[in-house]
């Protein structure tokens, strides 16, 4: 490594790094940074990763320390580091360790904070909320059990890490394992980037590890992920998902892939109420209640289940009410699975702090140029608004503005012209307006999907896409996420909502599953209107994830 | 233009400048006791004769102190200097009173001789002209002041920094920053450490006087709370080298410094800059008290006063861009991130980019998000169609960025033609509208001298018409019949730009060029005081002193004048001279005491030298004018006032424990 140009890594002094990904060295750079560091976008050239007081904890809970760190941005580093970047990696990386949390012998009701630096022992008493938790005991404090989850999560607020180094319950035992051959007789082989992130998550069973959040693509197998984590645990697991369909998703998956009988296996949902030893379960359920200011009567699950092993589908939808829960929870091995750790509502310490720390997470473009998910052709069709509509959306409001461009009637007309270019293809038509979905279903003569969906329905209506008989699916938002229709290869996005880049990269993540030919998306946007910025954020999460959108005009 | 006179007639001009008494005082010490009556050309002639001598020189050039040599530097780049000037220089190394009194003896030693050019209320030394050329190449040497260069040693150079100017244009243009003192607010509280990474106060108050920078140098201009940003102004700075941008950073620190004097010394920072950019190709650290004293030199060169050289130069270390010329020439060619553009729309580059095709665009095709190891910029729809607004096109942006990046994405293409087609939906002129009767509108329509003039067409009589050629379209219509065109009628008038024009970029003055070729003949190289050479012939002409009979007090008084150095040659032991000892008393010598101070009121040769005792028991040396003595019946004491800042004090006769009576100058009375 004696020559410069074969170091592929810029580290700024503002902790982020550029990785020039055509440097013949990037790819064993990354595998290197991915420890401490977290990607924050990954287009074609160049990458960014920011190094952050989480992710430097992250890389000290798994073992590796600042000096490593600073070791291993030394061999990669273009340029002399940064001074502030040593200076913060020191004292912040180091804070990890700082503060343990640990079983305190013969106390039942009890756990042990350790504090070894006194300057954090004076932060810590000084915050009238946690001292409230604390009982000064010897060398440390005593911190009831069941507020281990605050606990950690107001100390984080003070970028305080608490390496939590009491073992988590193993949970009552099932026995799972792989079917080498699935019931549908496909033969099954775990990819190695699967068994990567599950075992990021799972280390080597020491404390502090056991939880976490593994960021994937769409179509890339989160799945198959979870249940990896399942066999290697083996203990009673939950899984909560985001909506019916998911949850019978999840069940054929299991049933399909892991030796367990069918009895073991239960779905607790607004249909049925089963607890066994694999339950899979909505966020819905969970949180629904008979009024505002009532219990949720459907959490016991979540606390009573004596599980082993609880797994977050769709963690960036995880719903408040479920965070709560979670904090009283620590006990249990705890796994999010997620494609865009992006949450509109930036509660993503929380999921830090409460599921667990992201463990892994892998650029969409490499999964892509290995064949793991389809290769996409994003493409943004500008579409005119008819002279009638000029002036209604000159006059409205910003809300009716959006809404008049996405309602466009002119869409319609080209979803047909471009159902009509892909004749082969499985074709969604995913929208966000009902009124526009409906008239689109009878246009195209396609059935429709949308929240007041009989849940047999769409499953129904899942099923016959899935077999190939039912060509074109009209979908609302509820198929944004957790839907695995793997033959769907085009998709035509006619009105979102607003700027969710989220929504796009799901929505997008529809038609990820591989496949022989590339996969289609396509944006209708309304020109010289306000959807077109709204489609500009919409793109940005994907655009930093290598992906180029076409620009159309319909004329 | 009057001819350069030749360093002898400099020199028998400045001898000639001499009062007859200074004159016969100085010359008995070199050539003995004079006659009367005397030949005073002749006098100067063995004088010359004496200081032209190979021999007589060489002992000159051994008999010189380090002190000497960082005086009679000072002086040689000064050119002329007040005693003031060359001991501002070293004021910070040595106790006041020690420099003055060297000052004093190179006086006395001939080394140093009033110029005769410098005018009665500022009267100047200047570098024995007979001497100048020799010491210049042997004995002196820029080192002296600013410290000699160890092995690999690159000198310093300063200079701004491109890409905070262009990074601060680019967020004035697309993230309307508003004025001075609103973008002063927005860049302190929100891009200074999310975009430049400023976090401590001394890393804002630098970008703060880069933004300041823009406003001085007319590149935004104020126009009520908004600004405009002119692209010709900052498209001409970015084309500068780095010494002249420089320049313009200087000039502002300058004007911070001294908001009242935007542009009253025009010509004085430019001879200030360009003698402090020619010395500091001499200077080898980042420290301080060399920098002052650069700026010492360049502010007497220049003739421009600093009110506050300390936070001058404070600002000078905030501000610009140190670099040691080889070490960052060799970082400049490491490896270097090339401008990438990316799928993101992100371009990413190290160092700074470079015109393509002398166009330099970057920062009105798109936002700064980042300055720091990796710069990079960020192209949206806001930034295209504001750089649309800005008269450039789609072509235009596509073959730049094709030029710079080589990356650049299939689908920016389509993007930019869009958005170019977008933007091309309404279309804003600025013009003045002509309206005519129909037959001066026919006329219009088809004189050729006016076509160039017309912007539109709007109807047969109606007409918008350029502004900025006004004045030449009402004389071509004035041509043609229309005796009186009416004036102009409009709801406004676009105002003028209230400031006045920004500092000119002159090709450096004559000044200047002579600083360039003394600084060649001093050198950077290290010069070596001969000082065993030196000590060897104190030894020397004391052995012949000691050889000489003579009674105690002339004994005394040849040792003295041989450890002032103003016996060089055997020729010199001349007992007749008389008595040159510096008069003192100290101790419980309390009438001595009072009688110094007494001689010494309002003396215009005389100085007292008075070592103060402190309440702790240390001392302190006071270098005193006195101006008066003050009596009691209990106490003695003398009002002072205090060099050189010029303070009053008033002194009790007990507290100094000893005075020393000290000559103000040799040649010049206060």
């Amino acid at each position: 490594m004696n020559n410069m140009a074969d170091k592929p890594l810029i580290v700024q002094s503002d902790l982020s790094m550029m990785l020039d990904v055509h440097s013949p060295s990037a790819e064993l750079a990354r595998n290197d940074l991915l420890a401490f560091a977290e990607l924050v976008k990954s287009p074609e050239h160049v990458h960014t990763y920011a190094i952050t007081a989480i992710s430097l904890w992250n890389a000290a809970s798994a073992g590796i320390g600042v000096e490593q760190v600073l070791e291993r941005l030394a061999r990669w580093s273009r340029y002399a580091i940064p001074e502030p970047v040593t200076f913060h990696i020191r004292e912040i990386g180091g804070r990890f360790g700082c503060i343990r949390l640990e079983l305190h012998h013969d106390d039942q009701d009890h756990y042990l904070l350790t504090v070894s630096q006194e300057r954090f022992a004076r932060e810590i008493m000084a915050r009238k909320q946690i001292a409230a938790m604390l009982k000064v005991a010897g060398n440390g404090f005593l911190v009831p059990r069941y507020q281990r989850g605050e606990l950690k999560l107001q100390l984080i607020k003070l970028n305080l890490p608490v390496d939590d180094r009491i073992p988590l319950d193993r949970g009552e035992p099932v026995s799972l394992a792989f079917r080498s051959v699935s019931l549908r007789g496909i033969p099954f082989v775990l990819r190695d980037y699967q068994k990567m992130a599950a075992n990021a998550v799972l280390g080597n069973g020491e404390p502090g590890t056991g939880y976490g959040t593994i960021v994937l693509p769409c179509g890339s197998g989160k799945t198959v992920v979870g249940m990896e984590i399942m066999t290697r645990l083996a203990t009673r697991t939950l899984i909560l998902t985001t909506n019916v369909a998911a949850v019978h998703q999840w069940i054929a998956e299991i049933s399909d892939k892991l030796s367990i009988q069918s009895d073991q296996v239960g779905e607790y949902s607004g249909m049925r109420k089963e607890i066994k030893p694999i339950t899979v379960c909505t966020y819905q359920v969970l949180t629904w209640r008979a009024d505002k200011a009532g219990d949720f009567p459907h959490m016991r699950v979540l606390k009573e289940g004596n599980w082993g092993l609880i797994i977050y589908d769709e963690v960036h939808m995880l719903p408040a009410p479920v965070f709560k829960v979670t904090a009283e929870l620590q006990a249990i091995h705890r796994v999010g699975l997620t494609a865009t750790l992006i949450r509109e509502d930036h509660r993503e310490d929380e999921v830090f702090s409460l599921v667990g720390p992201k463990r892994f997470d892998i650029p969409w473009s490499e999964l892509e140029s290995k064949g793991w998910i389809a290769e996409a052709e994003c493409t943004e069709i500008r579409v005119p608004l008819p002279r009638e509509l000029e002036i209604p959306y000159a006059i409205g409001n910003k809300r009716e503005k959006y809404r008049i461009a996405s309602e466009n009637p002119e869409k319609i007309q080209i979803v047909k012209d471009l159902i009509e270019n892909h004749p082969t293809d499985f074709i969604l038509v995913i929208g966000q307006y009902l009124d526009q979905l409906k008239t689109l279903a009878k246009e195209l003569d396609a059935p429709l999907i949308t929240g007041s969906t009989a849940n047999a329905r769409r499953d129904e209506l899942y099923r016959l896409f899935r077999e190939g008989k039912q060509r074109i699916l009209v979908v609302s938002k509820v198929a944004n996420f957790a839907i695995d229709l793997p033959d769907a290869s085009v998709a035509i996005q006619v009105s979102g909502t607003f700027g969710s880049r989220q929504e796009e990269a799901q929505r997008l993540g529809r038609i990820l599953r591989p496949k022989q030919q590339s996969s289609h998306f396509y944006s209708l946007v309304t020109r010289f209107s306000s959807e077109e910025e709204f489609s500009a954020n919409r793109q940005k999460f994907l655009t930093e994830q290598g992906y180029t959108y076409h620009v159309e005009v319909w004329e | 233009m009057s001819a350069i006179p030749s360093r002898i007639e400099l020199w028998e001009r400045s001898m000639a400048s001499l009062s007859d008494s200074v004159f016969l005082d100085l010359l008995k010490n070199f050539i003995g006791k004079v006659p009367t009556p005397f030949h005073r050309p002749q006098l100067v002639k063995q004088l010359t004769t004496l200081f032209s001598s190979e021999d007589f020189i060489t002992r000159v050039e051994v008999s010189l102190s380090e002190s000497d040599c960082r005086l009679l530097t000072g002086c040689a780049i000064l050119g002329c200097a007040t005693q003031d000037e060359l001991c501002s220089l070293l004021i910070d190394e040595y106790p006041y009173a020690a420099i003055q009194q060297n000052v004093v003896n190179l006086e006395e030693r001939l080394l140093l001789v009033p110029d005769p050019e410098s005018i009665g209320s500022r009267p100047s030394l200047m570098l024995n002209p007979l001497l100048m050329q020799r010491l210049l190449s042997k004995s002196l040497a820029i080192g002296h002041l600013l410290g000699f260069p160890a092995e690999g040693d690159s000198p310093l150079s300063w200079h701004a920094d491109k890409r905070i100017v262009r990074a601060l244009a680019s967020l004035h243009m697309h993230a309307s920053l508003g004025n001075l003192e609103r973008s002063e607010r927005l860049l302190a509280s929100r891009h200074a450490k999310s975009i430049f990474g400023a976090e401590d106060a001394r890393s804002v108050e630098r970008l703060l006087l880069y933004n300041r920078l823009l406003f001085v140098s007319d590149i935004v201009v104020p126009n009520g709370k908004n600004v405009r940003v002119s692209t010709e102004r900052l498209q001409m700075v970015l084309n500068e080298d780095e010494k002249s941008l420089g320049r313009r950073l200087f000039s502002t620190l300058l004007q911070h410094i001294h908001p009242q004097d935007r542009q009253r010394y025009e010509r004085e920072v430019q001879i200030f800059y360009e003698t402090f950019h020619q010395l500091l190709a001499y200077a080898w650290e980042d420290d301080p008290l060399v920098l002052k004293k650069i700026c010492t030199i360049a502010s007497h060169r220049s003739a421009l006063a600093i009110g506050n050289m300390d936070e001058f130069i404070r600002l000078l270390r905030v501000t610009g861009v140190w670099k040691h010329g080889r070490d960052g020439d060799a970082e400049d060619s490491a490896v270097t991130l090339r401008p990438t553009l990316d799928s993101d729309l992100t371009i990413s580059f190290t160092g700074d980019v470079q015109p393509v095709g002398n166009k330099d665009i970057l920062h009105c095709i798109s936002v700064v998000r980042k300055v720091d190891v990796v710069t990079s910029y960020e192209i949206s729809k806001p930034t295209i169609l504001r750089a649309f607004d800005l008269g450039l096109s789609a072509s235009h942006i596509l073959a730049y960025l094709e030029g710079l990046t080589h990356t650049t994405p299939a689908s920016l293409n389509d993007l930019i033609r869009h958005w170019e087609a977008e933007f091309g939906a309404i279309t804003i002129y600025d013009g003045i509208l002509v309206k005519t009767d129909e037959r001066l509108g026919r006329i219009i329509k088809v004189l050729p001298a006016v076509q160039s003039h017309i912007i539109r067409i709007i109807e047969d009589t109606l007409f918008l018409m350029a502004r900025s050629t006004e004045q030449q379209w009402r004389e071509i219509l004035g041509a043609t019949g229309v005796l009186i065109l009416p004036s102009s009628i409009s709801e406004h008038t676009f105002p003028q730009s209230s400031q006045p024009p920004s500092v000119t970029l002159d090709t450096p003055q004559p000044p200047i060029r002579e600083l360039r070729m003394l600084l060649g003949d001093l050198g950077a190289q290290t010069k070596m005081l001969q000082t065993e050479q030196g000590d060897r012939l104190q030894r020397e002409l004391r052995s012949l002193i000691d050889a000489k009979r003579l009674q105690k007090a002339q004994k005394e008084e040849l040792v003295a004048r041989l450890e002032r150095k103003l016996i060089l040659t055997a020729s010199q032991i001349d007992a007749t001279v008389g008595r040159t000892q510096t008069l003192e008393a100290s101790g419980f010598d309390f009438q001595g005491k009072l009688n110094l101070c007494k001689a010494a009121v309002n003396s215009s040769v005389d100085l007292l030298e008075l070592h103060m005792l402190e309440p702790d028991g240390g001392t302190h040396v006071l270098l005193t004018e006195v101006k008066e003595f003050i009596r009691d019946s209990k106490e003695a004491a003398i009002r002072v006032r205090v060099l050189p800042n010029g303070e009053e004090r008033v002194i009790l006769i007990d507290k100094v424990f000893r005075v020393r009576k000290l000559r103000r100058s040799i040649f010049f009375q206060a």
